[in-house]
This record gives structure tokens, C-alpha cells and sequence, in this order.
């Protein structure tokens, strides 16, 4: 007969290998995918970060060429190999555009701009010498989140010109102008770039290599098991964007020249926030048991959405609309979604892949010792009737 | 347009697509450690759905595997494990000669539903055999009065009149596990599983909702978000009985899953993560689909009457003897691939979802929210 360690052994052996199988968050995940029929020359602003290194994964893929440039100081995480692939050009959006003079690309992705001076000066440095220029905006250009269904053609948050030109470093950029510069920033792309350019709005990016962890908190949290806070209500809707199907969605953009604005949020249809910790539940098989506490009681205890409570607004008010953006215009032109499983999957297994120290500071999501007096609290209330 | 739309959603979507970008994350290659000693294991059945998982993990652990059967059944699982083991003739009843004279260490019986069977084979094995697994059934438990139940909830014996031969499965099965523990005390393993559901399920329980979700629109959803259900993975299940018999852990343990509370929102939930389908759930109250005589949409069962405890079956005393859990979107997944990948007449019984029962039920729902 077996010795108990030795069954320990293999059952955990299977466990571990039905649950986790080899960490590949790739786009392609050993699927064929098929060459475009034009090669593109593609050069991408930024690129070392989140979305960058899946939208190279998949442009080579389909075999463009790619350039990256960038100061040359945030080390890729992800694809890492794949930098050996593209060519480099090192510089500063802030001031330093030398190296892209005298070069001539078919289609420039922008992904590192939040200055409007910085699209400016990149977009009309490169006019004449690329053929489209796809801006990586943000859904918070819009001016009023109250609306349901809000599309492209919603109005977009202002800021004046002295303020707008005011903002020349990072450090000013505020929860307040971010989405106004952002704005900004899709003019600048468009005044350059006319009948050219292209610019995508995402929702939350998730996914693996995410450095925010705002939605990585919940596969991570679920994955912890037990007694698992969930804001708001069930019924509450959620949306998002898996960076892989964003990073695809761009390149499919530009080969298509699609030019336009659009929303890229997911998934298809509508997504409650009990139908997406479910279905994130699906993909551990640890006891995990989900207690919704309300709004107003968060908001008592002093529980942030979005930044502690991830993915979540509540629907009402200034927020209402924040998770029921319309991406039908995304949709027509391309956009598709990744299960939500395997988002999460891939998500968390990314996230066990990290350094200990790593996992042991996350930057958003629910401290574990505050969830448990949230819970105790509203236990106590409750029985309290 | 350079590519061309076609094109392009060929690609991408399917690329999106369950069977596509899933696989590589959701499924995984596990290879199976050897056993430290390698025991001969007699089936009885065997040939379609549990039999095919156990001798597949039987012989990738290293033991020795001998099935009987009539012989009458193909295979259509794991066909070629079936080469690999040593095949007896006979009969359940009236024919057991090639049982005779042999020696085993462990008789895994998962063909009996009289007890009669598993009385003479018991009776005939019990000096040459060290340990008897049957396979049973928490349907023993019917009607499930109790709110909760554990192995130590009383089951039935006797056929009751009220129940108007419902309990005739679960009586027989009751029946049976007491002729096991006769014949082999303290050498009988008695598992009672749940719904069996995964990949290869001749009856299309859980490939029901697999399929239907992802053909995607409004989807009927059963009952009450919080009514429980309770199934279990082919997999998990035969994996943990070649383990018991591995072990030699004689009991009696409910094979039920997931290994805490799945509620029924958590389920449908749970398989649309897997797919990237347009889906929405309506959810139809317990009354009205009684009314309409959807009871059952297994595993939901209208949590009422005879059946109030039956998605409530405790799998503790299983999981403190190893039996663990696929995540159910690992079985989902791996359900649809299978499905997917099923000839055209194997997959016909689910070719018209959503089903017209199903429309007119939703479209009745509306009608009377309206």
C-alpha cells in the first residue's frame, strides 16, 4: 500500500498539474496564427510595459516589423525574448525625438502619452514619414460617467489651454486632469494625423504582467479561499479589458486602417460582478464562499471602490454608467474577447510567477486584515437585524 | 481592408474561442507517478464510462488490470487502454466461471443495480480477493428528507408505497452495499457518487450546459442563485477510487462536489467564464418551473419534498481520504472540447439549443412578469 506521503506526493502532483498547467500567458497559446497578407512596418511608442509586449508578440506573428522606442529604462517583464526581435530606438518623448527623424513606418501605436505637448510633438514630427497613428487613449476622456450605454460620440471631459500646455512632466497628471489631457492628446493625434489616425479607449486593462493589480486582486483573493468580501451587489455590472485581446485589437486596427475611435471594453455582453468572482471562482477548486456586503456599508467602513474593492463602482449616480459602456463600434471592427477563465487563470498564474516580495505589496485590492473587520462588522450588523 | 473581415474572424475568433486560447492555460498535461506497489485489479463492467478513467489511471500507476464483461460493449473511451488489460467473459447473471480459481487485490464493481449480482460475485471473490469496491450511489439516500446529509443519514431499504417506485434505484443500490459489507467486513469500500459529469458522459448532463452556454443568447437559469448543486468530476472520482483501493481505506463515503458550496449562480457563472459568447442568464423561479414541469435541470433540482437534501450530501469524510477537485472551469472546458470534438451523431441530441421547451418556458416567464 501506498505511504500516506507518497500519496500526498501524487495527488498534490495531479492537483497542481490539472490546475496549473505550464504559465504561458501568449496570445497565440500554441495556436497557428495565420501571417497578414501585408508585412507592415510598425513603430510603437512605449512598448516594454503591459500592452506593449503582447502587441509585439502578436505583430510579429503576423509578420510585421517592428520598432520600439523608449528612454530604454523600464525592462521588459513579459516576451522578454521577443525584444531581441525588434529594433530599438532609444529617446524621451519629453525631449528627445532624434532618433525617429529620417525614418519611414506604415503605422505608429502610441502608447505612452498622457502630455498632449508629447503627441504633438511626436505625431507632427512623424506625419509625413508614417501612414496612420493609433492613440492609446482611456474611457476617462469622457465628461460624465452618469450615462448608460455611453459611446465614442459622448461628449469628453475639458481643460483649458494654459492648464493643458501647464502639464509638461508626469507628476502632474491628477486623477482630476488625466482624462481631460487624455482628451487633449486625441486632438493632438487626430490635428496631425487627419482622416489617419486611430484612437482606442480601454477599459481596465487586465491580464497578465498588469502592475496596477487592481483586477488581479480578485483571482488572487479567490484563490486565497474562505470568506470572500464582494462589493456591492451580485447584480452589479463590470467591465474590462484583457490586454491580450487589446494588444490584438490594436494590430488588427492598424492592418485594417480602420480609422476611428473606439471604446475597447469587455466582455461581449454584460458581466455582473457575481457572474465574474464566479466565474473566477471556476478556475480554483479551494472553499471559497462569497459574502456581498452593500454600498453604503462599505462606504461607512471606509472601503474604496475601484482601488479596494477592484472592478467595481457602484452603479448609481456619477458612476452609473462607469460598467455599461456600449463596445458594439469595437466589436464591428474586431474586437474579441478571451474567456474570462482563462484571463483569470493566466492572471493568477502570472502572479504566482512573482518575486515573493512582489506578492507580498500588492498596489491595489483589499488589505486582508481590513476585510476581516469589514467582515466581523457587517456580520454584527446583520445579526443584529 | 487588408485582411478581410471573414478572414480576420475566422482567425481571431476562433482564436477567442474557447478551444483556442483555453487550451494551453485551462487544461494541463500531468504525468502520473508510478504507485510503490503494483496490485492486480479486477473490473466488473468497465467498458463505458467510469471503467475506461479507472483502468486508464489503474495502469498509469502500474497495476495490473483484468475487466468482465459480456464482451457485448465497443468501447468508445480510451479504446486503446483496452488492449492493455486482461479481458474475463461472463455474465453478471448466472455466469461467473472465468472468475474462479483467480486471486486479485482489489474487485471494482461498477455494474450492479440488483443486488442479487453483487451477492454472488461478492460471495464468489471474498477468499480471493482482498478488497471490494462498490460503485453506489447517494440516490441510497431517496427521498432526501433531510435538509443535509452525511454518510451517517439513514438510508433506505425498503421500498416505500409513497414514492410510487422512484426509490427502486436507490433501494437496490442500498441493497447491494449491504451484500459487499457482508461478504467482505471491514475489506468493503462503499462509494456513493453525485451526478458523475466530464468529458465522455453518455448522459449529457453537464454537456448540456456547456453546450447551451456556449451557444450563448438568454439563457434559462434554474431556481433560486443560492440553491446548491452538487456533481462530480469522472476524473476526480475514478482518480480517488484507485487511491482508496491504493490506500486500502475500507468505509463508506459520499462522493459529491465541489469540496465547498457551489450555488447555482456560482455554476452557471462558473462555465460561462469559459466561453466568450454573448450570454445572459434569466432566472425562472423553483414555482414556475414546476409548474412547468422542469424540475429537474440537472444538477439543479428544485431543493423541495423528496428531494430537499439532495444537493446538500456532505463529501467530507471523501476529502479527509484524498478525493479532490478539477476547478469546474477545467471540467467545463475539457466537457466542450470533448463535446466539440464528438461525430456528428454522438453530438445530435444537443443540436437544437436552446431548445423550443426552453423558449416557450422563458417566453411564458416574461409573459407572466409582464
Amino acid at each position: 500500500m501506498t505511504t500516506r506521503r507518497e500519496f500526498l506526493a501524487t495527488t498534490s502532483a495531479a492537483t497542481a498539474a490539472v490546475g496549473l498547467g505550464a504559465f504561458n500567458p501568449s496570445i497565440a497559446a500554441g495556436r497557428e496564427i495565420e501571417k497578414a497578407k501585408e508585412s507592415l512596418r510598425i513603430l510603437i511608442l512605449g512598448g516594454s510595459a503591459f500592452t506593449g509586449p503582447f502587441q509585439i508578440e502578436y505583430a510579429l506573428q503576423r509578420g510585421h516589423e517592428v520598432t520600439i522606442f523608449n528612454r530604454g529604462r523600464t525592462e521588459p517583464t513579459m516576451n522578454v525574448e521577443l525584444f531581441d526581435r525588434v529594433e530599438k530606438l532609444v529617446g524621451d518623448r519629453a525631449d528627445d525625438l532624434e532618433s525617429l527623424k529620417g525614418r519611414e513606418w506604415d503605422a505608429v501605436i502610441d502608447n505612452s502619452a498622457s502630455i498632449p505637448g508629447w503627441v504633438r510633438a511626436s505625431a507632427g514630427l512623424l506625419k509625413d514619414s508614417a501612414e496612420t497613428y493609433l492613440y492609446t487613449s482611456s474611457l476617462s476622456v469622457h465628461a460624465d460617467f452618469s450615462k448608460l450605454g455611453l459611446t465614442e460620440d459622448d461628449p469628453v471631459g475639458t481643460i483649458d489651454d494654459a492648464a493643458a500646455e501647464a502639464v509638461t512632466t508626469v507628476q502632474q497628471i491628477t486623477g482630476e486632469n488625466y482624462g481631460p489631457l487624455k482628451a487633449r492628446c486625441e486632438e493632438e493625434a487626430k490635428m496631425a494625423f487627419p482622416d489617419r489616425a486611430i484612437i482606442v479607449r480601454p477599459h481596465l486593462i487586465v491580464g497578465p504582467g498588469d502592475r496596477s493589480d487592481r483586477w488581479t486582486y480578485w483571482p488572487v483573493r479567490i484563490d486565497r479561499g474562505g470568506e470572500v468580501m464582494a462589493p456591492g451587489t451580485p447584480d452589479d455590472p463590470t467591465q474590462y479589458i484583457d490586454t491580450r485581446d487589446l494588444a490584438r485589437f490594436d494590430v488588427h486596427l492598424v492592418e485594417t486602417k480602420a480609422i476611428g475611435t473606439y471604446s475597447a471594453v469587455g466582455p461581449l455582453s454584460r458581466l455582473s460582478m457575481g457572474e465574474m468572482l464566479y466565474g473566477i471562482r471556476a478556475v480554483v477548486s479551494n472553499d471559497v464562499s462569497f459574502t456581498w456586503v452593500d454600498a453604503d456599508f462599505l462606504a461607512e467602513h471606509e472601503v474604496a471602490p475601484w482601488g479596494e474593492m477592484t472592478a467595481w463602482l457602484p452603479p448609481v449616480g456619477d458612476t452609473a454608467g462607469f460598467a455599461a459602456f456600449d463596445n458594439s463600434r469595437a466589436v464591428a471592427a474586431g474586437l474579441t474577447f478571451t474567456p474570462l477563465a482563462v484571463t483569470a487563470k493566466s492572471t493568477l498564474d502570472w502572479w504566482k510567477a512573482q518575486p515573493e516580495e512582489r506578492q507580498a505589496s500588492p498596489r491595489a485590492g483589499l488589505a486582508p486584515d481590513k476585510e476581516t473587520k469589514v467582515l466581523e462588522a457587517w456580520h454584527a450588523r446583520k445579526s443584529e437585524g | 481592408m487588408t485582411t478581410s473581415r471573414r478572414k480576420f474572424l475566422k482567425q481571431t475568433a476562433s482564436g477567442a474561442l474557447v478551444l483556442g486560447l483555453g487550451q494551453d492555460v485551462l487544461a494541463g498535461e500531468h504525468t502520473v507517478p508510478r504507485a510503490e506497489t503494483s496490485l492486480r485489479i479486477l473490473i466488473l463492467g468497465g467498458t463505458t464510462y467510469l471503467g475506461p478513467y479507472q483502468i486508464k489511471r489503474a495502469l498509469e500507476r502500474g497495476h495490473e488490470v483484468t475487466i468482465f464483461n459480456r464482451g457485448r460493449t465497443v468501447p468508445t473511451l480510451f479504446p486503446e487502454v483496452f488492449s492493455k488489460v486482461e479481458k474475463l467473459r461472463g455474465d453478471r447473471s448466472g455466469d461467473l466461471e472465468s472468475l474462479k480459481g483467480r486471486e486479485w487485490d482489489a474487485v471494482i464493481d461498477n455494474s450492479a443495480t440488483d443486488p442479487k449480482w453483487v451477492r454472488d460475485a461478492a460471495l464468489l471473490l471474498k477468499d480471493s480477493v482482498g478488497l471490494y469496491l462498490f460503485t453506489s450511489s447517494t440516490g441510497v439516500y431517496y427521498p432526501y428528507l433531510a435538509p443535509a446529509i452525511d454518510e451517517s443519514t439513514e438510508v433506505v431499504t425498503e421500498h416505500g408505497p409513497a414514492t410510487g417506485g422512484a426509490d427502486a434505484y436507490g433501494v437496490n443500490k442500498s441493497l447491494s452495499e449491504i451484500e459487499a459489507r457482508e461478504a467482505f467486513p471491514d475489506r468493503a469500500i462503499i462509494v456513493r457518487p453525485h451526478y458523475i459529469i466530464g468529458p465522455g458522459d453518455p448522459k449529457d448532463r453537464l454537456t448540456y450546459w456547456v453546450v447551451r452556454i456556449d451557444v450563448g443568447g438568454e439563457v434559462l437559469a434554474p431556481g433560486d442563485r443560492d440553491d446548491p448543486v452538487q456533481l462530480i468530476d469522472v476524473r476526480d472520482l475514478t482518480e480517488w477510487m484507485i487511491r482508496l483501493v491504493e490506500n486500502g481505506d475500507a468505509g463508506t463515503y459520499n462522493a459529491t462536489g465541489p469540496g465547498s458550496r457551489l450555488s447555482s449562480a456560482e455554476f452557471v457563472a462558473g462555465i460561462r467564464a469559459i466561453t466568450a459568447s454573448e450570454v445572459s442568464f434569466t432566472w425562472v423561479g423553483t414555482d414556475f418551473l414546476v409548474e412547468h414541469e422542469l424540475p429537474y435541470m440537472v444538477p439543479w433540482v428544485a431543493p423541495r419534498g423528496d428531494m430537499l437534501g439532495m444537493s446538500n450530501i456532505s463529501p467530507a469524510r471523501a476529502i479527509a481520504k484524498g478525493l479532490t477537485y478539477r476547478p469546474l472551469a477545467v471540467t467545463a472546458y475539457d466537457n466542450l472540447k470533448w463535446w466539440k470534438e464528438q461525430p456528428e451523431e454522438r453530438r445530435a441530441p444537443l443540436s437544437d439549443l436552446p431548445r423550443q421547451r426552453e423558449k416557450d418556458a422563458l417566453a411564458a416567464w416574461h409573459a407572466r412578469e409582464a
